[in-house]
């Protein structure tokens, strides 16, 4: 089995009136693509971006690749490896396309290559480098975030939602692309609330329910999609 | 011919004054937005730091340059001790920074007495026919330009000012691509009072060097930054330098300064009233995207 790159466990955290994350742990292996399934509301951009380290953990740790970084900041996980694709995207509005590659680059070794690596993955992205990124369509805006966190070659991908509010079959595009990029080796750690996403892209997966992880999702239960459809019910 | 050389002369000199004054405080509203009342007080230490350097025998141009390195110290100090724990909190922010103010122009007082020996007019003045003109001002019409280049540079060719736009534009999601947005916001606000303090050192020569001085830019300044809004910080600084000095200079000329602020204050409301974004946000959606 490959090594862990990501470890949580007994993870706690919230925004101040109590507590929204309230003891989850998982685990991410090398290669790996892991989902999350859980519904609206219970908690999994508040994992995520604990994960991130820009929400603070009252209680619980965090290991990457074997090293606690519960107490560094979300600058310094970044630095590590950590590459994240926050939900509703954040691009940086008023900075053109490759501006926002380039600040993707910039604190991970300055290796300005993997634009041209990324222009050819998404040449819409090429076709639109010297525009203003809040002027991107919503699939555009979802290609230039993971495109973003990308080009920083990241050692863990963290995906937030990436099915949100784009069309159907850009959805299908973003199975076919998290599938494509596992096979260049990258780790992936999915959340997401849409079954047919997470079927097409997670290999293994997680339930959560109110701030806890509940149940782990085998190889055989991803292709359940009667139990992880029942499982967003719950 | 001389009288149209007087009046670009005199739009020129108009939008000089207003750019050096303004600029500083642009950098740090328009990047942190942060209110900064103590603007004038940086802009007097400025001045400070370059007739005590002035009058024990260092070169006018030496003086202006360490005024902008002393000014951006004074900066780093003041967002590490203060300022540095009201982000996000504007109101808070703009109270502190008043009280800066006052100590600031008091402490001055109290420690250098009533004013400053002045800094004669450096370079002369020329004469073409009947126009007469002040080298030195043709020197801050070229400087104001020149500061505007570089600080164009600055922010959009330059790693510092990707990290800046970055930070400015998104915070959280600057962070979690590594960029240390803590620092960034240190060095703004001290690029942005280094900037006050190379203003008020080169205004020096032009004004009695005194405790207040700084009070005679700050409403200019002012009036400057909500007319270009902070939208596109260059693009609002020469919009709105230039706007503004356009409504002005013909009332100057025609009847004297004080008229010529009262105009210029009118334009700048008809503006905001028309564009409530300011003038680079226009300049902005109409030209840059
Ligand atoms: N910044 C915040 N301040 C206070 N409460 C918050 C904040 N962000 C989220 N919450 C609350 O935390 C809970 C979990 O939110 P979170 O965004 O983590 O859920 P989610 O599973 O990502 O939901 P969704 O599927 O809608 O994205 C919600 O009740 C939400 O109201
Ligand atoms: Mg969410």
């Amino acid at each position: 089995m490959n090594e862990t790159v990501l470890s949580i466990a007994g993870l706690t955290a919230g925004y101040g009136s109590g507590d929204i994350l309230q003891g989850a742990s998982l685990e991410v292996r090398r290669g790996d693509v892991v989902g999350v399934l859980g519904r609206n509301g219970v908690g999994k951009t508040t994992l995520m971006r604990t994960v991130m380290g820009l929400t603070p953990s009252s209680a619980g740790s965090i290991t990457h690749n074997g090293a606690d970084v519960t107490g560094l900041d979300a600058e310094e996980r970044a630095v590590r490896g950590f590459g994240y694709v926050p939900q509703g995207r954040m691009v940086f509005p008023h900075m053109s396309v490759e501006d926002n590659l380039r600040i993707g680059a910039l604190e991970r070794g300055r290796n300005w290559r993997r634009l041209e690596d990324m222009y050819q993955r998404f040449p819409r992205l090429r076709e639109r480098r010297r525009q203003r990124a809040g002027t991107l369509s919503g699939g555009e805006q979802e290609m230039l975030v993971i495109a973003r966190a990308l080009v920083g070659d990241p050692d863990i991908l963290l995906l937030d939602e990436p099915s949100e509010g784009v069309q159907p079959n850009i959805v299908k595009d973003i199975g076919a692309l998290i599938n494509e990029l596992n096979q260049t080796g990258i780790t992936v750690l999915l959340v997401e609330q849409n079954v047919e996403l997470m079927q097409a892209a997670a290999r293994v997966g997680y339930v959560m329910e109110k701030g806890r992880i509940t149940q782990a999702l085998s190889e055989a239960d991803m292709h359940d999609g009667e139990r992880l459809r029942h499982v967003l019910s719950l | 011919m001389d009288g149209v050389l007087s009046v670009l002369y005199q739009f020129g000199t108009n939008a000089a004054f207003l750019l050096l004054s303004a600029i500083g405080l642009i950098v740090i509203l328009g990047m942190m937005n942060i209110i900064n009342l103590a603007h004038g007080e940086l802009m007097m230490i400025g001045a400070y730091v370059a007739s005590s350097l002035y009058h024990s025998g260092v070169p006018f141009a030496a003086c202006v340059v360490v005024s902008f390195f002393a000014v951006a110290l004074v900066g780093v100090a003041l967002e590490r001790v203060l300022i540095r724990r009201f982000y996000g909190r504007e109101l808070q922010a703009l109270v502190v920074t008043w009280g800066v103010s006052l100590i600031l122009a008091q402490g001055a007082l109290l420690a250098f007495g009533p004013f400053l020996a002045s800094i004669p007019i450096p370079f002369g003045s020329g004469t073409v026919g009947t126009f007469s003109f002040s080298w030195y001002w043709i020197a801050l019409i070229v400087l104001a330009l020149l500061l505007v280049a570089g600080l164009w540079f600055l922010y959009y060719r330059t790693a510092f000012g990707l990290r800046a736009r970055a930070t400015m534009q998104e915070r959280e999601m600057a962070q979690a691509l590594g960029v240390k947005t803590g620092r960034v916001y240190m060095l703004t606000f001290a690029l942005g009072s280094g900037l006050a303090g190379l203003a008020g050192a080169l205004m020096a020569p032009t004004t009695t060097i005194a405790p207040y001085m700084g009070q005679q830019y700050v409403a200019p300044a002012f009036i400057t930054v909500v007319t270009g809004g902070s939208a596109n910080v260059i693009a609002g600084a020469l919009g709105s330098t230039g706007f503004l000095s356009l409504a002005e200079t013909p009332f100057t000329i025609w009847f004297g300064t004080f008229i010529g602020i009262v105009a210029m204050l009118l334009a700048s409301l008809v503006l905001i009233r028309l564009l409530p974004k300011g003038l680079s946000e226009w300049i902005q959606r109409r030209w840059l995207s």
